[in-house]
């Protein structure tokens, strides 16, 4: 199975964790604010029987240990994707993400990452405008509006992420590591031995 | 014969040799595994993220608190010690061995066998033993 790292990041309070949960549970569950990090696994089904790991990097977003992530970037370096997050309810936790997105987009290049606006049960305080500036501004390949507490879209992050994530990998995967593990074959159209062929271009490459 | 392949055979080795061993694995500094010999009933995936974050937290509070570079770092149970050392500039050794052995020993042997770990890792990037595991195991 394909195994992403991911990061779930935003201010404290905005509901990483309760989202997280949400998704790899199926219940919505209070937390007490997360001390530091905490690493969870999830399995994210695409349908068609395609199955990925995510290994979630759930960053306190407390200030005290953002300067963690700061301070220590060898945490979130070889992440593939993340999520950032918001509190609809709460523009102050909106203007918290230039940081997150500015750190991660600094160890881990042009990664997807996709905005998250939780607690959509709630009043909102964030505006359509200022999130489409926000996802501009981030460079957020897309925006899902979630609550935990209803269940509404809590596993679109995740799926979203996952699909990105696997298209940039195929883009991005070395081409020899991929032949010598075995996931492309050289296709022998014409019956000569394997040592013949290498010594020409592959006439035709396809997948296991 | 394949790096990966020499690699496990040293890991089967280091598990011989190093006394009291119950488990051990080689990841990567982002925390993803490149080889590993653990129980089937835990999450080698998950032990390489906690590992590599524990490690990296530990070496910055050591060069923080004036201890210098990092070497060792142990965590200890009442059933068992937990030892992470570097092996190399990318890899880290994770060793799991059972409280009864005597701790110099192991501490002394698992330094060792890292360096016959970054040896073999030498010049290799190491994301790309990482990327040829996923996809075998695609």
């Amino acid at each position: 199975m394909r195994t992403f790292k991911i990061v779930l990041a935003g201010d404290g309070g905005v509901g990483k964790t309760t989202l997280l949960d949400a998704f790899r549970l199926g219940k919505f569950f209070q937390h007490k604010a997360t001390i530091g990090l905490s690493i969870s696994l999830c399995t994210v089904n695409l349908g068609r029987g395609v199955k990925c790991k995510l290994i979630v990097y759930d960053l306190s977003g407390q200030p005290r240990f953002m300067r963690l992530a700061h301070e220590i970037p060898r945490i979130l370096r070889g992440a593939q994707g993340a999520i950032l997050a918001f509190d609809l309810s709460s523009f102050a936790t909106l203007l918290a993400l230039d940081q997150w997105a500015d750190m991660i987009r600094k160890v881990n290049g042009d990664i997807p990452i996709i905005l998250v606006g939780t607690k959509a049960d709630l009043e909102p305080e964030v505006s359509e405008d200022d999130i489409r500036e926000f996802v501009e501004r981030l460079g957020a390949r897309a925006f899902v509006k979630t609550s935990s507490k209803l269940m509404l879209n809590v596993d679109k992050p995740f799926k979203l992420l996952v699909q990105m994530m696997m298209e940039r990998q195929e883009a991005y995967t070395p081409l020899a590591v991929r032949f010598m593990s075995g996931e492309i074959r050289v296709k022998a159209e014409d019956g000569r031995s394997g040592q013949d062929r290498r010594a020409q271009k592959p006439t035709a490459l396809h997948k296991r | 014969m394949a790096k990966t392949e020499e690699l496990r055979n040293l890991l089967l080795s280091i598990r011989d040799e190093v006394p009291g061993v119950r488990a051990l694995a080689v990841i990567s500094y982002d925390g993803f595994v490149i080889e590993s010999f653990m129980p089937s009933s835990v999450d080698e995936d998950l032990m390489a993220a906690m590992g590599s974050s524990v490690l990296s937290i530990a070496e910055r509070m050591g060069i923080d608190l004036g201890l210098g570079n990092f070497e060792l770092g142990i965590v200890a149970g009442a059933d068992g010690y937990l030892l992470l050392t570097k092996a190399g500039e990318e890899a880290i050794l994770m060793v799991l061995v059972n409280k009864d052995v005597k701790l110099g020993v192991a501490l002394y042997s698992v330094k060792k066998a890292a360096g016959k770990v970054a040896k073999l890792l030498e010049g290799i990037p190491v994301g790309e033993l990482v990327a040829s595991r996923w996809v075998e195991g695609a």
